[in-house]
């Protein structure tokens, strides 16, 4: 990557040095399929969050004038209707906005557990590291997607359970990955000089040793946000998800696989979406994971 | 080794033990007991049931009376199928779903090695991107998106392969695709990544310059090492195929556990459902105990002391 011509700048200017986080930033602008997903995603959030308003239709209301309209340009039913007359384009827009939130919220919460959780194992260490780090083994093994089925049909299916539920089994992954960067920056100097200049092991974790986990943490974001968001998608198409009227595209595709044979059009459109959002997470993800640990390459 | 099996065995009955509890304080929990009909039974006629099913006793009582029969392997009655035992329907719905996850986790591995070792062997050309696009792709559609796409492309409007149900073999091509693609995928990634790192290290090297051939070096000194991350992927991979045959089956009617699952939980049949989700565990924490001992015996480095 770095050619001669960068080397010789750097030696001419040896003030102006490249930190870690430019090293990744230069290598990540090289990953043309990381920035055009980047770019991709950033186009279907806009649509999602925009896109229903430009519509005339919303997503609940029923037509039935106006059912199994195939995909059409004229009647402003740009991507159809489904059997009760809803215009797709909207309630697939609709869709968007409620599994991205989940993927959003669920990330956020399995990011808080597993980051304090593991960063708290990693610097106590010892005897206390020890008992954390087996609970999190036995946690493992358990089959947590069956127990999320079963709360969703003995509870009742609401928004927040899932964002509860998602969010509370995703943080061991979270939890491993920081705990094994806090060992390994525990070690470092400057933790030994806070430590020394009498800060409490509380700010030491939380100030010096949680914002050198940020890259790391970073692209763990990028990875689980489409593992929750198909988690859920995974849950609606079973019907235990999100309730009518509001979608999500992973109910959307249950309503379409229904009623492929006759409206194709439904299974296609949410799916689409779907694969889309997920390939282009998984891509920026990649794409970052590769740009801080470039060992690979 | 022997004692380290038997040692992983030992650690694994807190896991099943917590598994356990967590199955019966969820099943007494949930809301609604399973003769809760539509039609409200006579009371005499609920007490018997109850009294029959054990379900009168104090909760420790019916809690220990629930750990021994499992410790047993007896889940216990069903509570939707009068008559027919959790274990009857675990017989006969497991075969199926073995068959199934079997099929599918061959073809991932069959597919997925090479497509990853070719691709690292031609690293930064386009056979690479294209094996790696397609891997990402694998990745990002989810089985129950493929699985209907499938069906509308090869059963609705070519006549091609049978929609669902279980046949011939031909009821399990789309399954088995739709089921093992996303594995794949992951197969395939893994070992791109861990042959690559193979290719540079040392001994690789030295068989290189004592000038045995390239085809020699790749199959007989890279692959073992290369497939050792492939390996240690078997224990969630199995765990991911279980709990895709969920939606599989649903999908394609195909009567195994995961069908058995959903319709159990959705008939409120709590015995069924906690005795699959306690077979799926005891059957994950065996697998990966099978998957760790093959590890080591790939990989001489590792040991069991």
């Amino acid at each position: 990557m770095s050619s001669r011509a960068d080397e010789i700048e750097i030696a001419s200017a040896p003030e102006k040095g490249r930190s870690l986080f430019s090293d990744a930033l230069l290598r990540l602008r090289a990953n043309r399929a990381a920035l055009a997903s980047l770019g991709l995603l950033g186009f279907i959030v806009v649509a999602v969050v925009v896109g229903p308003w430009l519509s005339p239709h919303d997503y609940f209301t029923q037509n039935y004038g106006a059912i199994w309209v195939p995909p059409t340009m004229t009647e402003s039913h740009w991507f159809g209707t489904d059997g009760l007359g809803r215009d797709l384009f909207v309630r697939a827009l609709e869709g968007g906005r409620i599994s991205l939130l989940i993927g959003l919220v669920a990330t956020l919460v399995s990011l808080v557990i597993g980051v304090a959780y593991g960063a708290t194992a990693g610097y106590a260490g010892g005897r206390v590291d020890g008992v954390m780090m087996r609970i999190v083994d036995i946690l493992y093994a358990m089959p947590f997607l069956f127990f999320v089925i079963l709360l969703m049909v003995f509870f009742g299916r609401n928004i927040l359970l899932i964002f509860v539920a998602i969010g509370a089994i995703n943080w061991l992954d979270m939890a491993r990955i920081v705990r094994g960067q806090t060992l390994a920056l525990k070690q470092q100097p400057f933790i030994e000089a806070a430590r020394m200049s009498g800060a409490s092991p509380f700010a030491i974790v939380l100030r010096h040793i949680v914002p050198n986990l940020l890259g790391v943490v970073a692209v763990y974001i990028t990875l689980t946000i489409p593992q929750v968001i198909l988690f859920e998608s995974f849950l609606s198409f079973l019907g235990l998800g999100v309730q009518e009227p509001a979608t999500s595209w992973g109910a959307l595709i249950k309503d379409g696989a229904d009623e492929m044979g006759r409206a194709p059009w439904l299974l296609i459109v949410p799916a689409v979406f779907l694969a889309v959002t997920l390939f282009c997470f998984n891509f920026i993800g990649d794409g970052l994971r590769d740009a801080l640990d470039p060992k690979d390459r | 080794m022997l004692s380290y099996a038997l040692r992983r065995l030992l650690g694994a009955f807190p896991t099943l033990l917590i598994l356990l509890t967590l199955a019966f304080v969820m099943m007494r929990a949930a809301p609604g007991g399973p003769f809760d009909a539509d039609r409200e039974l006579p009371a005499q006629v609920k007490a018997n049931l109850e009294a029959k099913y054990h379900l009168d006793e104090p909760l420790y009582q019916q809690y220990g009376r629930y750990l021994w029969d499992v410790a047993h392997f007896d889940f216990g009655p069903s509570f939707q199928y009068r008559d027919i035992t959790v274990n009857d329907l675990i017989a006969s719905g497991f075969p199926v779903s073995l068959k199934l996850g079997g099929a599918s986790l061959a073809f991932a591995l069959l597919f997925g090695v090479p497509l990853g070792m070719v691709a690292a062997l031609r690293q930064n050309r386009p056979a690479d991107y294209a094996a790696m696009t397609t891997a990402m792709l694998g990745i990002s559609i989810p089985n129950f998106v493929l699985a209907p796409l499938m069906i509308l492309l090869f059963a609705v409007y070519n006549d091609w392969l049978p929609a669902g149900g279980l046949g011939g073999w031909q009821n399990y091509v789309m399954p088995v695709l739709a089921l093992g693609t996303a594995m794949m995928a992951y197969v395939a990634r893994l070992s791109r990544a861990s042959t690559i790192e193979v290719m540079r290290s040392n001994y690789v090297r030295t068989a290189r310059a004592k000038g045995l051939s390239a085809r020699r070096v790749v199959w007989v000194h890279a692959l073992p090492a290369a497939l050792t991350p492939v390996v240690s992927f078997l224990g969630p991979a199995a765990a991911g195929i279980i709990t895709g045959s969920v939606v599989i089956e649903t999908i394609f009617g195909i009567p195994g556990l995961g069908q058995f699952f959903v319709q159990g939980a959705l008939n409120r049949d709590y015995t069924l459902v906690m005795g699959v989700v306690l077979f799926y565990g005891m059957l994950i924490v065996a697998f990966n105990l099978v998957v760790d001992l093959l590890y080591g015996w790939l990989d001489p480095r590792v040991s069991y002391s």
